[in-house]
């Protein structure tokens, strides 16, 4: 009897095993395709990424004010941004990632909309231009233009702005010298100005409804 | 004779409740009165003058939709929730912007006066109880805003 199956046990595992490989080579050839040629590589490097981290090979950080807002909502001209410009070592390659904050409020980079740049131009290891991807499908953007020294940023709602940079890099100079700096992590409580003098506390209207502050909430389109 | 007759009969089963639904309230917009005032540097300045209203029994909640019939986006929420108690969200007139508006959520405690009364009465109109009620409000924010008014409220299904 053992004579009997052994022979027969083999022949049946060696099928199943070259099957699991076939269909294990196949779903990593598709993944690479879609990684390389689609979109949805975006959003499979992101999740991966994401659980993996990226380690900064390269950052730029910039301080400028708000030159145009159309539809700007609680932000105006003259409003101080930050933007950081970094280039990321992740697991599916280099990728450019920029993060704008202004005032306290994070615009781009730092909440689920994160900057995936399709495109960017380098010139002496400097990261010169920037661009995300998917501006032509209506979803919040961003472009950096070093030259020009200017960042557009807009999103869906309407919200668009021009941000002229100072073209100084923060890194030049530390930035509890720089007098100017307020990092957008820690702005300054209402009440003090950049500078940490007194000054009159400019109310906004908030992201976030909470009870008793004025908010940007979903349009009640109630038919009466 | 018979021509008079035909007359009275259809002034008194056509022209007739066709009056009596104007006269009482329209095509069950319900009656509103009153006005909310608001001012400030968020809210800019405003006035809610009320004319409508629909019980949120639809959208599964137990208030009423309050508005200007004339202003799509001068509406206000008030209504009971379950575990914070009485609320209003007001949607600030001509403040929005594409798909969002200016809106405030207000509670008893940031303001000096927070009263809002909903009441069902025993009638239903189509399955909706039809709520009477009454809200009055004088409510200063932490940002100086201050909004205040009072809307009264009757035959909202």
């Amino acid at each position: 009897m053992r004579a009997n199956l052994l022979p027969r046990n083999k022949t049946s595992r060696g099928p199943l095993v070259r099957k699991l490989l076939i269909g294990i080579g196949i779903g990593i050839a598709v993944l690479a395709f879609l990684t390389l040629f689609t979109p949805l590589g975006g959003v499979l490097a992101g999740a991966a990424d994401s659980v993996a981290g990226g380690e900064v090979k390269h950052l730029q950080e910039y301080r400028g004010s708000i030159t145009e807002a159309r539809n700007g909502g609680d932000l105006a001209v003259g409003d101080k941004c930050d933007l950081e410009v970094r280039l990321e070592d992740r697991l599916f390659g280099d990728m450019v990632q920029l993060k704008l904050a202004c005032g306290t409020r994070a615009l781009y980079g730092q909440r689920e909309d994160v900057g995936w740049i399709a495109e960017h131009t380098e010139r002496d290891g400097e990261i010169v231009h920037a661009l995300d991807q998917w501006d032509d499908e209506g979803d919040p953007g961003i472009e950096f233009k070093l030259d020009e020294g200017a960042v557009t940023y807009w999103d869906k709602t309407g919200l668009r702005l021009k941000i002229a940079l100072d073209g100084l890099p923060k890194g030049a100079l530390p930035a509890e010298h720089d007098p100017a700096f307020v990092p957008s992590e820690k702005a300054a409580p209402p009440g003090v100005d950049a500078a940490g003098a007194m000054a009159a506390p400019v109310p906004r209207v908030s992201e976030k409804c909470d009870p008793g502050a004025v908010c940007w909430g979903p349009r009640m389109d109630v038919a009466l | 004779m018979k021509k008079i007759g035909w007359g009275i009969f259809v002034a008194a089963c056509v022209v007739g409740p066709i009056i009596a639904m104007f006269a009482l309230g329209g095509f069950g917009e319900g009656e509103v009165k009153g006005e909310l005032l608001g001012s400030g540097p968020l809210v800019g300045s405003f006035a809610l003058k009320a004319d409508a209203c629909r019980s949120g029994e639809a959208d599964g909640f137990l208030g009423v939709y309050l508005g200007e019939t004339g202003r799509s986006d001068a509406r206000l929420k008030a209504f009971q929730d379950p575990a914070y108690g009485e609320m209003v969200l007001l949607q600030v007139p001509d403040s929005c912007e594409g798909p969002r508006c200016k809106q405030i959520i207000l509670k008893g405690e940031s303001c000096a006066r927070f009263s809002v009364r909903i009441e069902k009465t025993n009638t239903t109109v189509n399955d909706i109880v039809v709520l009477d009620g009454e809200l009055s409000l004088d409510c200063e924010l932490a940002s100086g805003d201050k909004i205040a008014g009072e809307l009264r409220f009757e035959g909202c299904h």
